[in-house]
């Protein structure tokens, strides 16, 4: 007889109260001991009911799961006892300190009082925070937050870790440190499952469980999902920036190939099953496929070749006028500096990139440049018009899409499209037309009485979109438009991003995920308030060449420069 | 037990750290009580109001002179009524009496006699008070007039006015051990209700379901801190009532203590119940104000007869807590033990807590959904 698996779910089904569709829809999973699980997938994949149900706080509607021999219905407590999970929030107390919270996990995993210091000792200095045992949660960074929130799961010395999103919200650098944290862990024996939205990080682990709409696409090793994108992932590169844009378009169009993104300077694509990449363009060099890739050919590709939003667009001038300008920007609250003396110009129809770690300065600037708060020096202008002179007709050429969902929850997708049209000076005929326009390119239509706050998260993000640019904006902000959607939706959003920059419209974004950054014309890393560097995608990553990183990629880069600035901070 | 420990340390730490639950649990009850003693006075001190007095005898000056001296009244006084009209209509004036001229000469001859009481019937409970302030005003100097006279109590009917408890009518006498029942649930329905909301909130309540700790224990633990912390609240509250406001206290104090920590647990109850059904702290709170602060504050009885309200809202007050807890603290404070009430408090708030309880217990589940 083969001895149980370490986890093993059947046939498990989860539906919750008045969904249309189930949370998990017949999951089959076998996890070994000692494996690195990545349970990856996008926002409401079903990552944290599975989790939750591995450790038995729920209980699945049909089917079952053992984890470690023990029944997660019956035996929940036997698994709690011996597993560590870390919710969403790291399940902190903010108004106690780092010691107390870890007092306090150890008490109720009935960790013994005369091993605890001992424990203790090795978990801060393996956290690194030792030098904050009396400070409160809540006054520590998020990085720090969710190595406390590590420190108390592993108090018991688990065998089992269970992490919810541990990374979501993070800057690259606290992402990578808590990686290899984890991975240190699983070298000792540990099983860890980790839940994620970043597929780079699922290419890191022993096993992987992709979770799209409730159903497992894949489960196994990461390798044996690349095998069916292999030698059809293929980079161009020689052309010239604006008219990268237009190839890929070109090529996703006339449905050449599976799928295309742009990388700085190159284009990579992916080409159909059994398909040579196009002969016309070239030469193309082979390229290894990412995790992502594999995920996109799982789904089927993306559905849309062009921008029905852009194609309706009114063309811009292309006349390569300075559109936006940032004039030594300096915002302080109180003795605080949150950014210094920052000055960037952005040419009409460029994609800007504002990277940079959480607390850097991004949405400080991201407001100063909308006229939500004032500069304490400095100014911002839009098209010519000084945000603090003449306010109302500085914003009227701007378009916003604010970080996370700003729109109204309780109004319906039409309500909230009539306001926000109203809101940006939209009335009568051209109202109706613009509102009509945005249902039929964002395939808002089945959603129109439907409460806002009720639509799944890649529809909301549409919305919201759609919401920022009814006026036909000059210029589009977009703070951190894509986190948490899944590629797909990925894909359509930089399709009409792309697609908008070519007709003309000038564009600054945030975002988390690095290979977005790679689709700028121009990138600032901004750390502490301050510009650490900036140019195009290719001349950042050459920055940090070096021999034992000879093909930095974008996110290499933003660690790379991150530690060097910190080096010469401390020099 | 262990782990109970551990969580009520916990709490203990978080208490500590939290400005809005020290303010809430003493600092609030003190500007409350403060404005139950001071700012809340169904009293109104005085009444100004006009008195004419058109004879010029001694009899006439002499109820002039009590209406002048009494306490409750401050007099402007005038030769004609046709002086103060449009005082009244500008209810400048709460009341105008008028002593008439043939007022000493029928008073003499042995014959009825009337004097006049104007009130503003626009304001109800002003013209009620003035309207019994001036009858106790009267009778006190009938009483002194007759017995100057020798007189052994001619009269029909001898009216004798007497308050029992709270002889001078002092309105904070009755307000201040009433307002308890308004303070107490504070603590015991609004901060209960908000703090294992926040916890579901902040998602620390899953990361300490995954512990050893069950959620029994977890509520628990939280009953406990903020039991303690209510009766703290409670003693805060005794200690200025009797202390400072020199309010009697009739009763035992231990038997004050037993129905304060009744009324508490029911009050959890409540609290508790709020926390189950709603999910985020927003509407923890709304709802804790609503059912828990807003009918204490009008249905128990405190401020507002019961006995005059009407039928539809009478019967409401029956299962609002405070009602039983506030006829229990009155009769506490200023009579004395008086079993039958405190039985028949204690069971009525037994009866409700238990609902409350019952009605958690089905409500909660033991897993997340």
């Amino acid at each position: 007889m083969t001895p149980e698996p370490f986890i093993s779910v059947k046939g498990l089904t989860k539906t919750f109260k008045g969904a249309a569709k189930p949370a998990l829809d017949h999951l089959e999973i076998q996890i070994e001991k000692g494996q690195m699980v990545g349970l990856v997938g996008p926002d409401g994949s079903g990552k944290t009911t599975l989790l939750r149900l591995l450790i038995g706080l729920m209980d699945p509607d049909r089917g079952s799961i053992s984890v470690m021999g023990f029944d997660s219905r019956r035996q929940a407590e036997k698994i709690q006892a011996a597993t560590g999970y870390m919710p969403q929030k790291f399940g902190l107390y903010e108004d106690l300190t780092v010691l107390e919270n870890m007092n306090l996990y150890a008490d109720l995993r009935n960790s013994p009082k005369n091993e605890r210091e001992v424990r203790f000792a090795q978990l801060l200095a393996f956290t690194d925070l030792g030098r904050f045992r009396g400070r409160l949660a809540g006054k520590l960074s998020g990085g720090m937050k969710q190595k406390l929130g590590l420190a108390c799961v592993l108090i018991a010395t688990p065998d089992l870790l269970l992490l919810d999103e541990p990374s979501v919200g993070v800057d690259p650098v606290s992402r990578r440190e808590l990686w290899k944290m984890v991975t240190k862990l699983t070298g000792d024996g540990l099983t860890v499952v980790w839940g994620t939205s970043y597929l780079d990080e699922a290419e890191k682990c022993s096993t992987v469980i992709l979770l799209h709409q409730g159903r497992a696409l894949y489960v196994g090793p990461p390798d044996q999902a690349l095998d069916r994108v292999n030698n059809r992932s293929f980079a161009l590169s020689g052309l010239n920036q604006s008219d990268r844009r237009q190839t890929l378009m070109d090529l996703l169009k006339d449905g050449l190939v599976m799928d295309g993104l742009i990388q700085g300077g190159d284009i990579k694509i992916v080409t159909k099953e059994n398909e040579p990449p196009p002969p016309q363009l070239g030469p193309w060099v082979n390229k290894k496929p990412s995790f992502e890739d594999a995920f996109v050919d799982i789904l089927g590709g993306p559905t849309l070749g062009e921008s029905a939003l852009a194609a309706k667009m009114a063309d811009k001038p292309k006349d390569g006028a300075i559109v936006v300008e940032a004039i030594h920007l300096t915002k302080r609250f109180g003795d605080f500096t949150a950014v210094d003396d920052y000055s960037f110009q952005i040419k009409r129809g460029h994609i800007f990139g504002l990277l940079g770690p959480n607390g850097a300065g991004k949405s400080t600037t991201f407001k100063m440049m909308c006229g939500l708060i004032r500069p304490t020096l400095g100014e911002a202008k839009i098209a010519g018009h000084s945000l603090a002179l003449n306010p109302t007709k500085a914003r009227s050429h701007v378009g916003y899409m604010a970080q996370k969902f700003s729109l109204y929850d309780q109004l319906s997708v039409l309500q909230n499209l009539t306001f926000f049209s109203g809101a940006y000076g939209l009335f009568g005929a051209r109202q109706k037309e613009q509102i009509e326009l945005m249902e039929e390119v964002f395939d808002l239509c089945p959603f129109l009485s439907l409460d806002a706050g009720l639509l799944p998260l890649g529809i909301k993000q549409r919305l919201a979109l759609a919401c920022a640019v009814m006026h036909q904006p000059d210029v589009l902000f977009l703070d951190e438009p894509t986190s948490g959607v899944d590629p797909l939706t990925r894909r359509e959003f930089w399709l009409h991003i792309n697609h908008l920059a070519i007709k003309g419209v000038t564009v600054m974004i945030t975002t988390h995920f690095m290979e977005e950054a790679e689709n700028c014309d121009l990138i600032t890393l901004i750390y502490r308030g301050r510009d650490v560097a900036s140019g195009t995608p290719d001349e950042l990553k050459n920055l940090v060449k070096s021999p034992n990183l000879p093909n930095p990629t974008m996110e290499d880069a933003f660690i790379e420069l991150i530690a060097q600035n910190n080096l010469h901070l401390v020099a | 037990m262990r782990i109970l420990k551990a969580l009520i340390k916990k709490e203990l730490l978080q208490v500590g750290r939290d400005p809005a639950t020290i303010f809430t649990t003493m600092i609030l009850p003190l500007v409350l009580l403060f404005i139950f003693g001071y700012g809340i006075n169904l009293d109104v001190g005085s009444f100004k109001i006009g008195l004419v007095v058109e004879g010029n005898d001694p009899n006439s000056i002499s109820l002039y002179s009590a209406f002048a001296n009494s306490r409750y009244f401050k007099i402007v006084s005038g030769r004609d009524i046709r002086e103060f009209q449009d005082e009244i209509t500008a209810s400048r004036l709460k009341g105008l009496i008028v002593i008439p001229s043939d007022f000493s000469q029928k008073l003499s001859s042995g014959q009825k006699t009337t004097i006049m009481l104007v009130t503003d019937g626009s304001d109800g409970n002003t013209a009620t008070l003035v309207r019994s302030y001036a009858r106790l005003t009267l009778l006190n100097w009938r009483e002194t007039f007759l017995a100057e006279k020798g007189v052994k109590a001619p009269s029909l009917i001898d009216l004798e006015l007497r308050s029992w408890y709270n002889p001078g009518l002092y309105s904070q006498k009755y307000l201040l051990p009433g307002s308890m029942a308004v303070i107490l649930p504070i603590t015991g329905v609004i901060l209960t209700a908000l703090v294992i909301v926040r916890e579901w909130e902040r998602g620390t309540m899953e990361s300490l379901m995954a512990t050893r700790a069950g959620i029994y224990q977890i509520i628990t633990a939280k009953l406990i801190t903020y039991f303690f912390l209510a009766i703290f609240s409670m003693l805060l509250c005794y200690a200025m009532t009797v202390y400072y406001y020199d309010v009697p206290f009739e009763g035992n104090f231990l038997v004050f203590l037993l129905i304060g920590s009744v009324f508490l647990v029911t009050a959890l109850g409540q609290g508790l119940l709020i926390s189950t059904v709603t999910k985020s702290q927003y509407h923890a709170a709304e709802l804790a104000i609503i059912s828990g602060f807003l009918p204490t504050f009008l249905l128990s009885g405190v401020i507002f007869e019961i006995s005059s309200m009407p039928a539809v809202l009478q019967a409401i007050t029956r299962i609002v807590p405070a009602r039983y807890f506030v006829a229990s603290l009155k009769t506490i404070f200023l009579a004395g033990d008086v079993w039958p009430v405190f039985i028949y408090t204690i069971v009525h708030l037994t009866i409700i807590g238990a609902a409350f309880f019952i009605i958690t217990v089905r409500k909660a589940v033991k897993k997340i959904s």
